[in-house]
Order: C-alpha cells, then sequence, then structure tokens
C-alpha cells in the first residue's frame, strides 16, 4: 500500500526568457492540476514560504525570473509522476518556444 | 516596487461601463494620457497579447499588459467590475479586478517584479474584498496605498 504522505521534491531551473511569467505559470498549473497531490513551488533559500503550484496566481507572486531555481514539492498518492511530470514540464521551457 | 508607483487615482475605475473583453481594455486604456496614435498602437499590442494566451489568471483577476519603447516607465491602471467581464479567463470564471500595465521595453525585470506584486497582494482574498467594496476612485485608491504599506 503506497504511503498517503509519500513526499518528493525535485529542482528545476527555469528557461524561459521572461522567468515564471504568465503564459508558463498557467501551463505549470494546468498540469499541476492533474494531480491529486499537493504540489508547492519554492525557490531554495525561501523554504520557509512556499506557493501552490496549482493556482497562477501564486506562481506569478514567486517571481521567478530566468536562470532561477526552484524546487517542485508534491505530497500524497501520486507525488513521484506529479514531480516527474511537472519537472520535465520546467526542463522542456514549458512546451514553449 | 508598489500599487502607487505605478497607478493613481485618475487611473482607477470604480465601475467599468463596458462590458466585454476588447471594449473593456478599450476603456481602460482611455484613463492613459495617450494620443491617438499610442492608443491605438497599445490596443493593438493588448489585443494581440491576449490572442496568445488570456491574462485573465483567474480567481477574478486579469493583468492586461504591454510594453512600449519610449516611456520613462512603468505606468498603470486599474478597473473594477461588480457585474464581472467574460475575459476567457484561467478558470472560466468572470473577471472583476483589471490591472492594466505598460512597461518600458528596456525595463523587463521591472516588468515581472510589477506583475509578482500585483499576483501576491491579489492572492489574498481579504485584500480583493477591500477591493471590490471600496468607494469610488478615491477609496479604491487608498485600498491600494493601504495594502502598499501593509508590506
Amino acid at each position: 500500500m503506497q504511503n498517503r504522505l509519500n513526499k518528493i521534491r525535485k529542482e528545476v531551473t527555469i528557461r524561459h526568457k521572461q522567468g515564471l511569467h504568465l503564459s508558463p505559470a498557467s501551463i505549470f498549473a494546468e498540469k499541476a492540476r492533474q494531480f491529486v497531490s499537493d504540489i508547492l513551488v519554492y525557490p531554495e533559500e525561501s523554504a520557509d514560504e512556499k506557493w501552490n503550484g496549482k493556482r497562477v496566481i501564486e506562481l506569478m507572486s514567486i517571481g521567478a525570473v530566468c536562470d532561477s531555481k526552484l524546487i517542485i514539492e508534491a505530497e500524497g498518492n501520486d507525488a513521484e509522476e506529479a514531480v516527474s511530470v511537472l519537472a520535465k514540464l520546467v526542463e522542456d521551457n514549458f512546451g514553449l518556444a | 516596487m508598489k500599487y502607487a508607483d505605478f497607478i493613481t487615482q485618475d487611473r482607477c475605475i470604480p465601475d467599468l461601463e463596458s462590458t466585454n473583453k476588447e471594449d473593456v481594455i478599450k476603456e481602460i486604456l482611455g484613463v492613459f494620457s495617450l494620443n491617438k496614435k499610442e492608443f491605438s498602437k497599445n490596443y493593438g499590442l493588448i489585443i494581440e497579447r491576449e490572442k496568445k494566451g488570456t491574462t485573465g489568471m483567474g480567481e477574478g483577476i486579469a493583468i492586461p499588459h504591454t510594453s512600449m519603447s519610449d516611456i520613462p516607465k512603468i505606468v498603470g491602471a486599474f478597473a473594477r467590475s461588480r457585474e464581472g467581464v467574460e475575459f476567457e479567463a484561467l478558470d472560466g470564471k468572470l473577471v472583476h479586478l483589471i490591472f492594466m500595465v505598460i512597461s518600458p521595453e528596456s525595463r523587463k525585470e521591472e516588468h515581472v517584479e510589477c506583475l509578482k506584486y500585483i499576483s501576491k497582494k491579489m492572492k489574498n482574498e481579504l485584500y480583493k474584498s477591500f477591493l471590490m467594496d471600496a468607494k469610488g476612485k478615491r477609496g479604491i485608491f487608498r485600498t491600494l496605498k493601504e495594502m502598499d504599506e501593509k508590506g
């Protein structure tokens, strides 16, 4: 039986030239909402403040610029898959040019 | 970056008259001191940006924005619609609070800071309710400044 409190983290680097701007933030949040796990996003140095990865407005309020490093953290039944898929999305530049 | 750095009382619209997205963008652009050519250019750029992807980020908020080469600093406007505007928002809901931002092309980082600031404040439901309840231009601008003071 899978542990409900399975917590997975992965560091990613934002490569989009405009940073975690509205378009990438909305693509990320839409993908994050496909998972039941709680998804949190935060810069490593701000581990005491975490942002809800399923809300565009929260992702925008991180203000992550190009080359920023962020931690994607998921907790729940599909945490491992969520982090893997979301990290790949960021690595692939959100599917944007 | 604070609201008072880019929004003025004169650029607050307490009750939008327009109800569709294009007319709302025109109505808000009307509070900037733009000549006919600048107005037309900015309107075109904002609409073009909206076609690439809506700036209606959900939760009743939209931040239509663009950049210009020949302005010295970021300028913004705030508009409220109690009825709500169909802005093709990401969550499919009507938009009630709209921040329009025009940034100098050379200051991309300030632009990101500005959108960050608006988002940071507007994720707070209490602040959103204060803006919905504020009376007139003066009340709205005072509310924005109070949010600035709360850090």
